[in-house]
């Protein structure tokens, strides 16, 4: 049973679609945004092309460092951008998700780009990439669990399980 | 099947019933899952009834969300940046350069 739906978000920005996607594609610009709120980007070593790596890390609050790497597989100049994406370390070695030891290594994530009204979607697109059948269960699991709607069940449900033992 | 398990235990025949699937092919999947440390199995040689693990399963799903939300506030930064850039863009077209890149240069604050 492998993974048939992805994971994925999109957006849409007041801005050209040349610059959104221009935006992805040197690290002086990520660097202004691909860390989430709240965190720095310490790092980011880039190598746009098919084959090219790019192992970065971002600082989140309390100091604690964060690595990632991440393959380009397909460039298509504003259109879409194809790479795996994994945890490192430091060394720039491919590591698993510290606290879900489970969750798939490598991810495939597709980025599109596309006119939308006056502004231009972005739309991120994710599936376990080579993973194994737990990787893949995990995966399938989490997502499930979010759309299917019995993740709101979490909260009470540890308490539920524990009752009954 | 998880689902299902989150109601609480259930037998094979339980898991298997809501699926067009074959029992060898619903053993291997709850294999998988057992692999994955999603779900624990009775060890009675009869009835080997399915537990649900749930905290393995609530890490990953947490995982998504946090991924969920960290996307969101990175799109969120990008939008600003975007806005930023084209507002450098604009001010640059008035005040001096007939440079019309959607790339300008790295600002120094």
């Amino acid at each position: 049973m492998s993974s048939v739906s992805p994971f994925s978000i999109s957006r849409t920005f007041k801005a050209p679609l040349e610059l959104v996607y221009e935006v992805h594609t040197k690290a002086e610009h990520l660097g202004k945004w691909f860390g989430p709120a709240g965190t720095v980007v310490k790092k980011f070593e880039m190598n746009f092309f098919v084959g090219g790596v790019n192992h970065y890390c971002i600082e989140i609050p309390g100091g604690v460092e964060m690595w990632g790497r991440q393959t380009y597989l397909e460039i298509v100049p504003n259109q879409k951008i194809v790479h795996v994406q994994s945890f490192s370390n430091e060394a720039g070695e491919i590591t698993h998700h510290p606290m879900s030891p489970t969750w798939p290594a490598k991810m495939h994530a597709t980025t599109t780009f596309e006119v939308d009204g006056d502004g231009t979607k972005v739309t991120v697109t994710w599936l376990p990439y080579e993973a194994d059948e737990v990787e893949t269960a995990t995966f399938d699991a989490a997502r499930d669990s979010m759309s299917g709607g019995f993740k709101g069940m979490f909260d009470n449900i540890e308490t539920y399980l524990a009752s009954l033992q | 099947m998880l689902a299902r398990l989150s109601l609480g235990d259930a037998s094979v025949q339980e898991l298997a019933q809501p699926f067009q699937i074959s029992m060898p092919a619903i053993s291997k999947h709850l294999k998988v899952l057992e692999g994955a440390g999603l779900i624990t199995r009775g060890r009675q040689a009869q009835f080997r009834p399915c537990k649900l693990q749930v905290q393995p399963l609530k890490q990953a799903v947490d995982w998504m969300e946090e991924h969920r939300k960290e996307w969101e506030q990175r799109f969120d930064r990008l939008d600003a940046y975007l806005q930023e850039l084209q507002s450098h863009v604009a001010n640059t077209q008035v005040s001096a350069a007939p440079s019309v890149s959607p790339t300008p240069k790295k600002r120094k604050k």
